[in-house]
């Protein structure tokens, strides 16, 4: 009889130990990182170009530029990124996403001058970042190992082809004349610096190792943009939760 | 014979309660965290107060509404059971005091964004996972999401997921990471986080 309710016992809990053994390590998995070292490297410096190049521009910018205006020209430069935004929707099949970028292309334009204003997302269409990382995703290519490119940052092997290869979807590179191609690509790439000084500047201040927090956010936040891929606009922010439902054991006994 | 039965009932109450949120709990869920984010807001928003004021305000927000010890536990992942027993109470009082110091600095950037929540769904662990957006006067929302779990003290929070990027478990990559760099070493997490505590405390 003992030895019923004992063997009773071990089988309800050896599952839940080995759950438990299993919940401490699920969330390790992550971009993989062959070449950390060098990653390493390139990673601290990148942290010095920004601290003593990028950054003192982008706050000179924002103390010069009021909010407002930066604003506009954030959505002036991802009005003009419709071309790219479209190709990578029809490439993943996503006609909604195609549907609202078209949408949001034609407002915009006519109704929010030339694009400096976004009159669609006011009123609930908004934007998505679309790239040819996140259409090689939906096709099934893998991430591939992570990478630090100097200068511009971190991504998967896959995502950095794909911004690479982005730019050639981008019409406004057939412009034949090397001056306006300079200024749109520079002004794109501190445009995208702006948008990550808040966050990289917070990893960097804040993280005990600001390398490895910055990989696993970059990794959990490519997931919800690639999982985003097939729903409708609107319904964007459950997507993002729905992706990246981690299960997070009760711990209360452990103490 | 009754020994069996409670086992059986035991059993059955450990497999099936966390399915417990009923579907009205979403809706409590919703509305628990609306309050106290928005009450909440208030004081980060609020100029005239000093900002030590806000950080021990914050402090409490933190003890009354979060489940702090599965964050922290769980922010340690595998490395938890290299932690000494008699170290475990320093590690969760400098956890605490490092989730405080961070967040006391992000609120710092808070200028007047508005918090709405959005609907709420329990997941297939039996949170209830709570969406909210942050909406600044121009530009675009931040989604944020929040995992609620119905505990013996109330609900609280256990994770909160930004733009997709979960909280806990950037903590954990950011944490294991320090310990599996110095060998598995726990103890240097122990110091790395008390160093991380005094700089923080210092700005």
């Amino acid at each position: 009889m003992r030895i019923l309710v004992l063997t009773f016992l071990l089988a309800i809990a050896l599952p839940f130990s080995v759950q438990a053994q299993e919940a401490d390590r699920q969330y390790e998995t992550g971009y993989s990182d062959p070449i950390e070292g060098v990653n390493r490297g390139i990673f601290t410096f990148n942290s010095v170009v920004d601290e003593y190049v990028f950054d003192p521009i982008i706050s000179g910018y924002r103390f010069a530029v009021p909010r407002e205006g930066r604003q506009a020209i954030t959505n002036f430069l991802r009005n003009l990124k419709t071309p790219v935004n479209l190709a990578n929707q029809l490439l993943q099949g996503d006609l909604n996403g195609a549907g609202v970028t078209l949408f949001r292309f034609v407002t915009n334009t006519l109704t929010g001058f030339g694009g400096f204003l976004d009159n669609a997302g006011r009123e609930g269409w908004a934007y998505e970042r679309e790239d040819l990382g996140q259409t090689l995703a939906v096709w099934g290519v893998g991430d591939g190992p992570y990478v630090v490119i100097p200068f511009f940052g971190t991504a998967s092997l896959r995502d950095a082809v794909g911004y690479g290869l982005d730019s050639f979807m981008d019409p406004i590179n057939y412009i034949d004349d090397d001056g306006v191609r300079y200024a749109y690509n520079g002004t794109l790439f501190m445009e995208q610096k702006n948008q990550l000084f808040d966050v990289s500047n917070d990893f960097r201040a804040n993280s005990l190792d600001p390398y490895s927090a910055m990989k696993s956010a970059v990794y959990q936040n490519r997931q919800a943009e690639i999982a985003d891929r097939n729903t409708h606009n609107k319904k964007r922010t459950e997507t993002i939760s729905e992706s990246n439902a981690f299960a997070i054991p009760d711990y209360d006994g452990d103490f | 014979m009754t020994f069996i039965k409670s086992v059986f009932l035991a059993f059955f109450l450990l497999t099936f309660s966390p399915v417990a949120f009923a579907a009205d709990d979403t809706a409590k869920a919703e509305s628990f965290i609306d309050a106290r984010v928005k009450s909440a807001l208030e004081f980060i928003g609020d100029k005239d107060l000093p900002f030590d004021e806000k950080k021990k305000k914050f402090s409490g927000v933190l003890e009354s509404s979060f489940d702090l010890k599965t964050i922290a536990r769980f922010s340690l992942g595998r490395y938890w059971h290299a932690l000494e027993d008699s170290d475990k109470p320093a590690y969760f009082s400098a956890f605490k005091e490092y989730i405080v110091n961070v967040y006391s600095q992000r609120f710092k950037d808070y200028s007047g964004e508005v918090f709405k929540t959005t609907g709420a769904r329990i997941d297939q662990n039996g949170d209830v996972l709570v969406n909210s957006s942050l909406i600044p006067a121009d530009g675009a929302a931040v989604s944020v999401t929040w995992r609620v779990r119905d505990k013996k003290g109330g609900m609280k929070v256990v994770d909160v997921m930004i733009e997709g990027v979960s909280m806990a478990v950037t903590q954990r990559s950011d944490f294991s990471s320090i310990v599996s760099r110095n060998g598995g070493d726990v103890s240097m997490l122990l110091a790395h986080l008390q160093d991380q505590n005094k700089k923080l405390a210092a700005q």
